[in-house]
């Protein structure tokens, strides 16, 4: 498994809050690239995985996905599921930012093995904040194993 | 022809040889002189028992093959022949390889040259071994047959005077084989002298006659001992008539004339014996002569007077009779007669006795034998007599007659026992004779060493000898027996009792009862407790009266016998006629009555009298005897259990009305009651009882006209089956039932709680059941609508949970956004004109707050929601530490409430969710704090009062109570948001929590005099309080 350091994947639907996301993040240099897609199925095909998948393996996965809970289509916790069941995406790094503080969805997300789950502060500054802060946290300073596909 | 016949004749010749060799099997052999060669056919060289390719031909291997025996004389007269120029002919062994015999004959002769000279010998050979067997054979029979006769073969050569004797005649001289010297003399010096004449005599007649024949002479062996012999021989002669050889057969008759001597010996002996028997001994032939007669037979008879025909003088009766007996015996049988005769003028009495002698199968002679049993006849007659009379007097003597013999080595035995014996002991005399053991078993085993030990002596002392003793009959019958004998010691030392022994039982029976008895009555008479008495007929007399009527009557018998009539003075005076009239009366029959006497001293006893008249074999009353019982107890008794009895009647009717008055009460209690109530048996489901309200709902009536009818009868069919099959259960089961049903009755339709309770017999079965049952239908109904309503409530909590949650999660995204996006706009107007413009200020202000106001609703309503899904958690919750944590909470985020006082009371732990309670504490001292901030002095106190109400009360603006029940409402404020901040959620929560707990809450207040929230959780709130007081 590839990681692009500095690629991130939002599955967001909402346009606004795509913006704010971006907003966040734009001018940080840790981030390179922002792929956005809109809803579940797409973040599969995104990381071919999906049922459309090609054959190959995708060879510059995102070093983080943010991944919003309510989506069109595939709903987070499914697009999550994915992730952590298919051998090349399993070791992903997937912070879950969502508007829901429902603990059944927590519960649901760290049993699927969610690397963090972030609610999305209602204070625009705040948003700011903590959208920096698990950028830098996940895409700077956390390590992640190397892929066993790696190491062949 | 000739010529040609000739050669055929030679060709004939050549054939009929070549099938002679081939038929008999032959070899032919031929030796050459010249050439000393030897030839010989296959067919020889086989008999020889030689391969023909292995073995040549030549006289070597000839001679080899001859048995060694013969080998000598074979080639001997091989070249006797050769050189006679005879005929060879000869008989020879050859021993085959297998080591069998093989017997060959060989026949041959010498061929001569043409120059005269002998050439050679020719010859064949044969096999003649079966010949030789079966000769063999004959030679061993003949010898075999010889032997056994004891016979054997001699010639004697007149000519030479020479003999030669067989080995076995030898053998019959005490010769050894081949030692006999051939001398005449020889066998004359063995030839016994007395018979030597004789045998020369024979000799000579023998020339005469040509047939020798020495009958009988004795030859005299080496060891001394006689033979006897018998020769037979034949004379040969010569043309001129001379005697010149006699061949002769010797035979050994020894055992023939031992024989013959032993006969005469015998018959010598016979005829000794015949003449000496002590009777009449004779034998005859079929002519009637008498062949054998001892003296005796003469005696009576004389010499030849048993011929029949002699016996004039016989009866004819008697003569027909031997004729018959005669012809009996003739015809084999053995006729034994007894017969009478006049003999020398006296009539005697015959055994006469007559078999058939046999000779060859034929019937040669009669044998007959007389014995004289006149005497015998005589004494046997007297003797019959004799033990007739004994027998018959010993049968007819009451009891047994018998002889019982003692042995000296103690042994004893019953020689005679008479029939009686089986009357008395029940055993067969001829078992008691073949075994006296039998009657030393019948005796009782307690007087069995006694009677034995009595025997002894009587042995002993040769005493007369009498006894009494019990014996048990095999069937279990008890006797006394006794015997009386008098001993006599005989010489071989046996003792000898003739004994009579009788069943004396009856009379030994009859004295020990009647001891017995007396015994008996004196001991109950004088040891019973009643008066025993005894009266003359007229009752004048009193003939005997028991000890106890001292006791009883309190005077002494004496007196009574002295005085009768003192009986009456004794009466009690009351009932004295009443006694008398029934003794005259019943005198004859007997009386049964009761009555007091009065003792000397005045005490009163009551007497019970039974008497009855005695009567004798002819049915005459002889006298009156009578029983007085002493019944003062059983009087004074009776009297007791009267009073008593009337005691408990009259409890008894006491308690009657009592119960009379319980059950009129129970019934109206009965009646009373809501339930419908009633008692149905097991049988035919009758209704024993029931109670108005049931009678009502039959619609037949009051509960009278319901008892007694059949449940049948009192409810519609349908719900009567219902009923009856309940009833069934809890018959069979026995157990109680409780069900709920909806039933039909003829009234109205109900629903009832029922109650079935079966009623036992105190053995435990069922024999009724008690039916209450409850009319429900309003709880029912309630019931129904109650579940009805829950479930439209959880369909309406469903909705507003999904609601919530979509109003929490969806509503806040555009708030964000607002709030994000009027931000970045601030951001974007930094430095920009426009925020030069306090409007524009002001207006992006109160977006901003506005949205945020907006967030902290949502957070209520989704607070509230969470509240109303949450799983409870139930556990012990010590609120004072839930109060102090909120109060801690309240300083850390509001300023003011570091101003306010707080006051904690006592608290109690309780059961309930402890997040949750947590919350209710925080929204209410929040609350209490904020609104109580203006007041100079803060304050706030929790508490809770002794029956588990919890209360937060402050000083601050507090509120109209018109508005009370608006408070707990959602979003619903009682003052404007400049004056307190809120949402108006936090005790829509706090009443939420409480409800969830099944508890209730509730504010009292007055404006400006502060407010108190009260709230109560479960009732058993109030019971860990105490508890919880308690352990403190």
């Amino acid at each position: 498994m590839n990681l692009d350091p500095t690629r991130i994947l939002l599955v967001e639907d909402d346009p606004n809050d795509i913006e704010l996301f971006q907003l966040a993040l734009d001018g940080y240099n840790f981030v390179n690239q922002i792929d956005v897609v809109m809803d579940g199925e797409a973040a599969l095909d995104y990381l071919h995985i999906g049922s459309a998948v090609s054959e190959s393996v995708r060879s510059d996965l995102p070093r983080l996905v943010l991944l919003d809970l309510k989506l069109p289509k595939l709903n987070g916790i499914e697009v999550l599921r994915a992730i952590r069941s298919h051998r090349h995406t399993r070791d992903l790094v997937v912070v879950v930012m969502t508007s829901s503080a429902e603990n059944q969805d927590l519960r649901t997300c760290y049993e699927l093995g969610v690397n963090s789950y972030i609610v999305k502060p209602l204070d625009f500054q705040q948003f700011l904040n903590v959208t920096r802060q698990v950028g830098f946290y996940w895409m700077m300073l956390n390590q992640i194993p190397a892929s066993q596909t790696e190491l062949e | 022809m000739n010529h040609c016949s000739e050669k055929t004749s030679l060709g004939d010749s050549e054939a009929f040889l070549s099938l002679a060799l081939r038929v008999t099997k032959a070899g032919t052999w031929r030796w050459d002189k010249v050439t000393n060669q030897v030839f010989w056919s296959k067919e020889n060289c086989q008999l020889l028992g030689y391969d023909p390719q292995t073995t040549a031909a030549s006289y070597e291997n000839w001679l080899k093959a001859v048995h060694p025996g013969d080998r000598e004389r074979v080639a001997s007269q091989l070249a006797q022949a050769f050189s006679a120029a005879t005929e060879l002919n000869l008989e020879y062994r050859v021993l085959l390889p297998d080591g069998s015999v093989r017997w060959l004959a060989a026949f041959g002769e010498r061929i001569d040259g043409e120059d005269g000279e002998p050439a050679g010998m020719i010859g064949i050979q044969l096999d003649i071994t079966e010949r030789k067997q079966a000769e063999k054979a004959q030679q061993t029979r003949l010898q075999v047959a010889m032997e056994a006769a004891s016979m054997g073969i001699w010639e004697s050569d007149l000519r030479t005077h020479t003999e030669w004797w067989s080995p076995q005649v030898e053998a019959l001289f005490g010769f050894a084989p081949n030692t006999f010297d051939g001398d005449r003399n020889t066998f004359l010096a063995r030839v016994h002298p007395d018979d030597r004449a004789t045998v020369n005599a024979d000799w000579e007649a023998a020339m005469r006659t040509g047939i020798l024949r020495d009958n009988d002479y004795r030859i005299i062996l080496p060891d001394q001992s006689i033979r006897w012999l018998s020769t037979l021989g034949k004379v040969f002669y010569d043309e001129a008539g001379h005697p010149i050889q006699v061949i002769g057969v010797d035979v050994d008759i020894t055992e023939r004339k031992q024989a013959e001597i032993a006969l005469a010996r015998s018959e010598a002996l016979f005829r000794s014996l015949v003449d000496n028997l002590p009777f009449e001994v004779w034998a005859k032939d079929r002519e009637e002569r008498v062949i054998v007669q001892n003296p005796l037979a003469r005696l009576r008879w004389g010499d030849n007077l048993y011929q029949i025909a002699d016996r004039s003088n016989l009866s004819p009766e008697l003569r027909a009779a031997w004729q018959e007996q005669d012809q009996r015996v003739w015809n084999g049988e053995v006729v034994q007669v007894e017969e009478s005769d006049w003999v020398h003028g006296e009539w005697r009495t015959y055994t006469k006795i007559m078999a058939p002698i046999w000779h060859n199968g034929e019937i040669e002679a009669v044998l007959g034998v007389n014995i004289d049993i006149t005497d015998r006849k005589r004494t046997e007659e007297e003797l019959r007599q004799s033990e007739l009379r004994f027998r018959n007097m010993a049968a007819n003597v009451p009891g047994a007659i018998f002889r019982y013999v003692m042995h000296p080595d103690g042994s004893d035995q019953v020689i005679y026992m008479s029939p009686g014996c089986f009357d008395l002991w029940e055993v067969e005399a001829d078992v008691v004779v073949e075994d006296a053991r039998i009657l030393w078993e019948l005796i009782d085993d307690e007087d069995r060493p006694a009677m034995y030990e009595s025997v002894l002596a009587s042995a002993r002392t040769l005493q007369p000898w009498s006894w009494q003793w019990r014996i048990t009959t095999p069937s279990g019958k008890r006797k006394w027996l006794e015997a009386s004998g008098r001993p006599q010691r005989l010489p071989n030392g046996d003792v000898v009792w003739d004994s009579l022994i009788v069943d004396i039982s009856d009379r030994k029976w009859a004295a020990m009862a009647l001891q017995e008895s007396e015994a008996r009555f004196r001991q109950l008479a004088e040891n019973i407790r009643e008066v025993f008495w005894m009266a003359d007929i007229e009752l004048s007399q009193i003939l005997y009266v028991s000890p106890a009527y001292e006791l009883i009557w309190g005077r002494t018998c004496a007196s009574l016998y002295d005085n009768p009539e003192s009986l009456l003075e004794a009466m009690h005076p009351e009932d004295r006629d009443r006694v008398l009239t029934v003794i005259q009366q019943r005198r004859y029959q007997g009386w049964n009555q009761e009555y007091r006497i009065v003792q000397p001293d005045g005490s009163v006893r009551w007497i019970w009298e039974r008497a009855f008249p005695v009567t004798d074999a002819n049915g005459q009353i002889q006298r009156v005897v009578g029983i007085c019982q002493d019944i003062s107890d059983r009087k004074q008794a009776e009297l007791e259990i009267r009073q008593l009895n009337e005691a408990l009647e009259q409890q008894n009717r006491n308690l009657e009305a009592l119960v009379e008055e319980r059950t009129a009460l129970l019934l109206t209690f009965i009646n009373a009651l809501p339930d419908y109530i009633y008692v149905i048996e097991r049988e035919e489901m009758r209704i024993l009882f029931c109670n108005d309200r049931l009678a009502r709902v039959t619609l037949l009536g009051d509960r009278y006209a319901v008892q007694g009818k059949t449940i049948f009868e009192c409810f519609p069919p349908e719900t009567a089956a219902d009923f009856a099959e309940q009833n069934r259960q809890v018959f069979e089961s026995g157990e109680t039932m409780h069900i709920q049903e909806d039933c039909e009755l003829a009234s109205q339709h109900l629903h009832v709680d029922t109650y079935k309770i079966p009623l036992r017999r105190p053995d435990g079965t069922v024999y009724a059941l008690i039916s209450t049952s409850r009319d429900i239908t309003e709880l029912v109904l309630a019931r129904q609508a109650l579940i009805q309503r829950t479930a439209q409530l959880e369909v309406s909590n469903k909705e507003l949970e999904s609601f919530s949650y979509s109003v929490s999660h969806d509503l806040r995204a555009p708030l964000r956004h607002i709030h994000g996006f009027v931000n970045a706009l601030q951001q974007r107007l930094q430095g920009h004109h426009a925020l030069s413009d306090p409007k524009v200020v002001h207006y992006l202000q109160v977006i901003e707050t506005s949205s945020q106001k907006m967030g902290l609703l949502i957070d209520g309503l989704l607070t509230l929601s969470r509240v109303g899904r949450k799983p409870m958690h139930y556990a012990p919750v010590q609120l004072r530490s839930l109060v102090e944590e909120a109060i801690a909470l309240v300083q850390s985020s509001a300023e003011t409430a570091l101003a306010t006082e707080f006051v904690i009371g006592e608290l109690p732990t309780v059961q309930g969710d402890e997040t949750l309670l947590q919350q209710v504490f925080s929204n209410l001292i929040s609350n209490a704090v904020k609104f109580s901030q203006h007041h100079p002095t803060p304050r706030v106190e929790i508490g809770s009062s002794p029956e588990g109400t919890i209360w937060i009360k402050d000083n601050g603006v507090g509120f109209q109570m018109e508005y009370a029940d608006k408070l707990f409402g959602a979003f619903q404020r009682l003052h404007n948001q400049l004056e307190f901040e809120g949402t108006g959620i936090g005790l829509a929560i706090v009443q939420r929590i409480i409800h969830r707990h099944g508890g209730i809450i509730w504010a009292e207040s007055q404006p400006n005099q502060g407010a108190t929230f009260f709230f109560k959780l479960t009732s058993d709130l109030n019971f860990s309080h105490e508890k919880d007081a308690m352990l403190f």
